[in-house]
């Protein structure tokens, strides 16, 4: 088992009412997958939001176009909406 | 290329004057980013800028990486503003020198186009009205989509 820090930011760490949260997880895992434990665990509300298809993801601190590829070297992933710097 | 992600005020005075140009620079361009006190018939009181730090940092690094690729950049800056903010407050600062003009002009272009879609900062505008965090815009994409298809 891996301990899986799990970030969220902008708006939607608003709407789940959290910034962080960890998870121990088994490797490898894929960003879809944490978003079902995260369902499960904290409630119906965060599979549902982290499901919407214009939340993006980062494993490690790096954009994931595909969220169903699985993991194996992974310690932190991150959940959050369009940017909107500048 | 210097990177500064700050939470205190930036100051167009200081940013301007960081990196001297050396002899071999031809020209220098640069874009300021201010905090409007309107949008969307708004009146905008202050706005707060989420981040994320660590990526925020690779991010901007990966952007500048790839205005290197792209044009002969000699040095500039690059600097974001996060937290929170008022109406006049500066927010981006992009310095591009190079030894010739349109290099500058098109990396400064690059650089602010793929910020603003693909660095992690997130704005949250604050009014009488309520927060309302602000949502990407469709032109911001484009302007990044026009890069990548001069790119192929």
């Amino acid at each position: 088992m891996q301990k899986l820090n799990v970030l969220f930011f902008g708006q939607l760490s608003e709407k789940l009412n959290t910034r962080e949260t960890s998870l121990m997880v088994d490797l490898p895992i894929s960003v879809n997958e944490v978003v079902k434990l995260l369902g499960q665990r904290h409630g119906a509300v965060f599979n549902e939001c982290l499901s919407a298809p214009h939340i993006l993801a980062a494993v490690n601190q790096q954009m994931q176009t595909n969220k169903d590829i699985s993991h194996s070297d992974i310690n932190e992933i991150a959940f959050f909406p369009p940017v909107t710097g500048g | 290329m210097r990177l500064i992600i700050s939470e205190s005020a930036l100051l167009i005075n200081e940013l301007s004057c960081l990196v001297t140009p050396s002899t071999c620079v031809g020209g220098v361009n640069s874009f300021t980013g201010y905090m409007r006190d309107n949008n969307l018939d708004r009146n905008v009181n202050a706005m707060f800028l989420d981040h994320y730090p660590g990526m925020t940092e690779s991010a901007l690094a990966r952007i500048i990486e790839q205005a290197k690729n792209r044009w002969p950049i000699i040095d500039g800056v690059v600097a974001h503003r996060v937290g929170k903010v008022v109406p006049g407050d500066l927010l981006v600062y992009v310095e591009v020198q190079t030894a010739h003009r349109q290099c500058a002009f098109d990396a400064c272009n690059f650089i602010m186009d793929t910020l603003k879609t693909t660095a992690p900062f997130w704005k949250k505008e604050l009014t009488n009205e309520g927060e309302f965090w602000v949502e990407q815009r469709d032109s911001d994409v484009i302007a990044l989509d026009k890069w990548q298809q001069r790119e192929n």
